[in-house]
């Protein structure tokens, strides 16, 4: 009668210690036939093992242990840089054009179902900016796309992001101040000139401090701080037209001796048109979804291959899936097309990865597999962003938020 | 003290307590210490005197033995009964110095099936849709008001921001509240020397907001509206604030009441509001009983009719404390039984719903 | 059978291209997916008068002497692929009339919409073109290839099917839309009854005026045919010449006999068992096509016992849903739940260039779906559900000689499509796409559009300045 009962609990011992192994504990490991540690840097056969959210040890040339969550393909989680994900109304203050002194960080929502659907798509790092109302929304935030629902927990602390749009955006809804102007919207611009000239009043007035403190006007230190280029300004601008105005807003600023504005193009979707701009002030570009037709907002016409003539140029790229849902809008997919349209594989990576991060300044935390950086991972079934891969499981700080079937 | 009574109950001030003590006896007395048997109630001058087991019937006494359950007087909460085209100021956006109870109107007709559901008293608020939409009140059916300044009214929601005025955004709107805190002047000024807030909100997140806004300069008072604030009990019971429950008896969403639940478990103050003028006062009973089939503890889900509500209120009201106004219920059978009928209602200590059978 | 004076038209319009045809063409290429066995390295296919001959190792095909031969040795050949349904490249898609079935698509069709171009640039050769969702009954479809410059040049087969909408159109309730349908079939039973009966009437005068005159009238009654419908038969009809039946109502009476192909439209799994059962009862069930909504996988059961001829899957392959008060989504991944169902499915692009029918194989197989199973779906798993079995949707002897040109597997995001061959003849050059060159690289087609306005540097006079 003994004999039995012993043999069975010593079995239950050596499976318990064959997961304690694994596993350890509440840590997790994911083993991957290819691992993507960063553009350029594969690895095979590798063990990644995670504790604390954080990724402790990367051990390539190792087959998967029992237990372990296996796949064909690791990458890191992937940046947005423009992932607009709490569309509420109440997230940019409207009453003035130019908002300097709030952050997006007071309206996000975390229990919007959409971060879940961002997380598993692979996403686990985003900006979030406040809507394009008006001409500068104020700071955004970058946070993880899961976790516990408490704002503290996710932000990621980077670079400080100002966020503002040149173009059609900041003009619509807006109305000319006939009758008796009864709200803000008579008082805001309703041409694209007009939003040019409140950038560049906002500078100007701000500038003017340094010698006229007495014209000291609330905000006036965050946009010198943004002149200094100690606060990045992430500016949307859809067409040629409306990147060159924001360059020259820069170049403005040099030549008057003002500062130099640390600018990124947002939705750049004709930065190819005319890519001397960008490359003579080192402008990073954040280029939207691929449209089918080519066609996207403001009318602007984005090729397939604009991350490659950019590339070429020595421009800083960076995809965003700047809040599309659909398959067609993901960022995984945009990776898929921009190597459709050119880029190399490794390319491809770093535009989805390590650039967003160093956009956001949050590169030492995500964007690759490091020892002791965020364990967020894309698990694929296939090679990343081929037409016929799918992501089958998404890591994000050592949780997993999408587990392979 | 005057109440207006509707004609039919002018008889039945037969029972004149004036001078006078009145013993009021029940086959159960939901005391403040929890339930008794056969207990008693002296009432005197329109207060408790005295609650308990055996109560000597004083010599001026008069003593009437009832059938049923004998409790405190219901609290509803978030209200805008009586406040008809008073429930909000569109002119402006921060109201901090005005004051409810200005425009409650006690003859309003609608009072009489508060009385008629076993509710005693009531918390006025404002319709969110201001930032600051004034100061609420706290007032009897058809009666007296009891708390005239029982918090100031702070809107979390969207429901705070205007087409084309300020603030337009939540950002926008923390900010500005900010402001009047770092140099409190008014209703503002009142808040920094105690006077509790009701912070309204809708989502989850604008509740986290208002709970850190509350933490932040050390506030009192309860979170209102947000259906499912129990995933925030943590936060909640942390900044010390209780929960004025959305009315659960209609909600669909099974959630809201294990919510309820949730918050329960972490001993936060609940109540419940009837959330708008044309719910049935009925319906407030019916949200407690939902909240106790989910799994609320009893004693709660009657605090928060009763007791817990008046705390959360600021007032007086909910409970038979001795001192407290006689505002009595005398139920068929368990209050929380919805099968039970409201018999008689007492205000202080003169009935004023009924059959009088003595 | 009775033939339409269109088919007539087109039938000669064939024969007409066969016999000024009669070209050879020999298509050589590094590797011949076939979707009919194995694929062929190095192989070579024949096409005579449009049609394949010869399928085979270019080691054991000889090419016939007078062959336009095309030889590609880097190129992957794969058969024409084929949409089962779409509303593109019509001039208007929908009608605004109910119960329309006497409307054809020939009529809407235009050859020289961008949409052709975009599909054959997709690899797109066959196209069954089904009028929009908003009517009830909607006219009669047509298939095409997107190649031609009149209809009658694209046309493949006419009267190819007609769409039935289950789902109603924006505004319109279901009770409505289906009493419309149901009243269209009651309506055409109502009136061949009547006719039968008014014949019965007229038959003993008209013999007897036949037989004063000295004619034979039952020799004359052979106009009329008896009923076939297996869903319901009005007894007698064979009295009654077709030619007098109201030509509105004869494509209907063509759904009831089962002689043209119905594609249903069912957006909601309550449209899918609606639809059956109107199939069902009006005997068209095994003619019939469905076009299913995203969250019609619930009703899978039923429509794989129903015995439909094919289902063409919704575009967006995965349906996310969340039920009240939960807080997950549910995910249903569509190719792996139809496959595990053993329903054989068609794909249907999303739009023609992003997501044209090959990206939607490709997405099949990251699902999980076999590679087979998913090339299928886009060839000849469409081929056989439009009727076209025999045609087209691989490549092999007596099929047409459809044939596209992928510059590597055709489901990489890297492969391009080269060349495009339509009954052997090229009909896509990809060096010559000039619109695609503005797509991929920005290219303006010259005398497309406006210049820009030069705009002059302001300050490049500064920064030369500064630099000196």
């Amino acid at each position: 009668m003994i004999t039995p009962v012993f043999l069975i609990s010593s079995m239950l011992l050596a499976l318990s210690s064959t997961t304690a192994d694994v596993s350890k504990g509440k840590d997790l490991v994911v083993h991957a036939e290819y691992l993507h540690l960063a553009p350029g840097e594969l690895v095979r056969n590798a063990l990644i093992q995670i504790s604390d959210g954080k990724i402790a040890a990367v051990l390539p040339g190792r087959s998967a242990p029992v237990g372990a969550i296996s796949v064909h393909s690791v990458m890191a989680g992937m940046v947005d840089a423009s992932a607009r994900t709490i569309p509420s109304n109440g997230a940019v203050e409207q009453s003035q054009e130019v908002i300097v002194n709030l952050s997006v960080t007071d309206a996000l929502d975390l229990f919007n179902p959409a971060w879940d659907r961002l997380a598993r798509s692979g996403v686990t790092t985003a900006l979030i900016a406040p809507p394009d109302y008006n001409v500068i929304g104020g700071f955004t935030v970058v946070v993880k796309t899961s976790g516990a629902k408490r704002v503290d927990s996710r932000v990621v602390s980077g670079t400080p992001i100002l966020r503002g749009a040149i173009g059609d955006i900041p003009s619509q809804g807006n109305s000319p101040a006939f009758g008796s102007p009864r709200d803000y919207f008579a008082r805001r611009p309703t041409t694209r000139m007009g939003v040019e000239w409140e950038w560049r009043k906002a500078f100007f007035d701000a500038a003017q401090v340094e010698r006229y403190p007495e014209m000291d006007f609330e905000g006036a230190d965050v946009l010198r701080a943004c002149l200094a280029g100690d606060v990045r300004i992430f500016i949307q601008a859809w067409t040629t037209a409306d990147i060159r105005t924001a360059i020259y807003l820069d170049e403005e600023m040099q030549a008057e001796g003002y500062g130099d504005l640390d600018l990124v193009i947002d939705a750049g979707a004709e930065a190819w048109k005319e890519p001397d701009f960008l490359v003579r002030t080192g402008t990073p570009v954040v280029l939207p979804p691929f449209p089918a037709t080519g066609r996207l907002g403001e009318q602007a016409f984005m090729p397939w291959d604009t991350g490659r003539k950019l590339i070429d140029l020595g421009v800083l790229v960076a995809l965003s899936a700047h809040g599309e849902t659909g398959l067609n809008g993901r960022l995984s997919t945009q990776a898929g097309y921009a190597i459709r349209g050119g880029l190399t594989f490794d390319e491809a990576l770093a535009c989805v990865t390590t650039n967003p991060a160093s956009l956001l300044g949050v590169e030492e935390r995500v964007g690759s597999v490091k020892a002791g950086m965020d364990a967020d991972l894309v698990l694929w079934n296939g090679a990343p962003f081929s037409a016929t891969s799918n992501i089958v499981g998404v890591v994000a700080s050592g949780e997993v938020v999408l587990a392979p079937r | 003290m005057n109440i207006l009574v509707a004609p039919i109950l002018g008889a039945l001030c037969a029972v004149s307590v004036d001078g006078g003590s009145l013993v009021l006896q029940a086959d159960v007395v939901h005391g403040p210490e929890g339930p008794i048997e056969n207990g008693r109630i002296l009432i005197r001058d329109g207060k408790v005197a005295a609650v308990g087991e055996g109560l000597e019937l004083p010599d001026d006494g008069h003593l009437i033995e009832l059938e049923g359950h004998l409790s405190a007087g219901l609290v509803a909460m978030g209200d805008q009964t009586g406040l008809k085209g008073e429930e909000l100021d569109s002119t402006r956006q921060v109201m901090d110095g005005a004051d409810l109870a200005f425009g409650y109107d006690k003859t309003a007709k609608g009072w009489q099936a508060f009385l008629e559901a076993g509710v005693t008293a009531v918390l006025l608020t404002p319709k969110p849709g201001a930032l600051v939409g004034g100061r609420t009140a706290v007032i009897k059916p058809a009666g007296a008001v009891v708390q005239r300044r029982a918090h100031l009214h702070v809107c979390f929601s969207t429901a705070a921001f205007k087409r084309g005025v300020a603030p337009a955004s939540y950002p926008g709107a923390i900010s500005m509240l900010e402001e009047r805190m770092a140099a409190p002047v008014g209703g503002f000024a009142l808040v920094s020397k105690g006077l509790g807030v009701l912070l309204a909100a809708k989502t989850r997140s604008e509740a986290l907001r208002a709970v850190a806004f509350a933490q932040r300069h050390g506030l009192t008072g309860a979170l209102s509206g947000v259906a499912r604030a129990g995933d925030l009990a943590d936060e909640i019971h942390a900044a010390g604030l209780g929960v004025i429950l959305p009315p659960i008896a209609t909600a669909a969403d099974p959630r809201v009441a294990a919510s309820a639940v949730a918050l329960g478990k972490k001993k936060i103050p609940l109540s419940f509001s009837l959330g708008a003028a044309s719910r049935s006062p009925h319906s407030l009973r019916l949200s407690a009983v939902r909240c106790i089939q989910a799994g609320l503890d009893r004693d709660a889900a009657w605090k928060a009719l009763t007791s817990g509500a008046g705390e959360i209120a600021n007032a007086p009201v909910g409970s038979l404390t001795v001192g407290h106004d006689a505002d009595l219920v005398l139920w068929s059978g368990d209050p929380l039984d919805l099968a039970s009928r409201v018999e008689r209602v007492w205000i202080e200590g003169k009935q004023v719903h009924g059959d009088d059978d003595q | 059978m009775k033939i339409s004076s269109l088919t007539r038209l087109a039938s000669a319009l064939a024969l007409t291209a066969i016999a000024f045809g009669g070209d050879s063409y020999a298509i050589k290429v590094g590797k011949i997916i076939t979707m009919a066995g194995d694929p062929i390295e190095n192989g070579i296919v024949l096409i005579e008068d449009g049609r394949i001959t010869t399928v085979g190792e270019a080691s054991e095909v000889q090419i016939p002497w007078d062959a336009e031969v095309f030889e590609a040795p880097d190129l992957v050949a794969f058969p024409g692929q084929v949409e089962a349904c779409t509303s593109g490249g019509m001039d208007r898609t929908n009608e605004s009339i109910d119960v329309a079935p006497f409307l054809d698509v020939v009529d809407s069709v235009d050859p020289v919409n961008f949409f052709f171009e975009e599909v054959l640039r997709a690899g797109i050769t066959t196209l069954n073109v089904q009028q929009g969702n908003s009517t009830v009954i909607a006219g009669r479809g047509m298939i095409v290839k997107p190649s031609g410059m009149t209809v009658a040049a694209m046309m493949v087969r006419p009267q190819s099917g007609i769409k039935i909408a289950i789902t109603p159109k924006r505004g319109k309730s279901r009770a409505v839309q289906l009493m419309i349908l149901r009243e269209a079939f009651a309506g055409l039973r109502r009136t061949l009854e009547g006719m039968v009966q008014d014949s019965e009437v007229g038959k003993d005068l008209a013999r007897r005026e036949a037989l004063a005159q000295g004619r034979d009238f039952e020799a004359e009654e052979g106009k009329g045919r008896a009923m076939t419908g297996s869903g319901w038969v009005v007894e007698g009809l064979e009295a009654v010449p077709r030619a007098s039946i109201d030509s509105k109502l004869l494509p209907l009476l063509d759904i009831v006999e089962g002689r043209i192909s119905v594609y249903l439209v069912c957006s909601t799994p309550m449209d899918v068992l609606h639809g059956l059962e109107i199939a069902r009862e009006n005997g068209f069930l095994s003619q019939t096509v469905m076009l299913i909504g995203p969250t019609c996988w619930k009703v899978s059961d039923e429509i794989k016992a129903a015995g439909v001829r094919g289902v063409i899957l919704p575009s967006t392959l995965e349906h996310t849903e969340r039920a009240p008060f939960a807080d997950e989504d549910t995910v249903t991944l569509l190719p792996t739940h139809f496959t595990e169902k053993e329903i054989p499915f068609a794909l249907a692009s999303l739009n023609s260039t992003t997501q044209s029918l090959w990206f939607q194989a490709a997405r099949c197989v990251g699902l999980g779906v076999d590679r087979e199973i998913a090339l299928a779906a886009i060839t000849s798993g469409p081929a056989e559900v439009i009727g076209l079995g025999n045609d087209v949707g691989t490549i092999e002897k007596g099929k047409h000689g459809n044939l596209v040109l992928f510059s590597g597997d055709p489901l990489s995001l890297q492969s391009q499509v080269r060349y495009v061959f339509i009954e052997g003849k090229m009909v896509y050059d990809r060096t010559t796409d000039t619109r695609l060159q503005h797509l991929m690289e920005g290219v303006e087609p010259e005398g497309t559009a406006a210049d820009e306005p030069v705009v002059e540097d302001v300050h490049e006079e500064e920064r030369e300045d500064g630099d000196k």
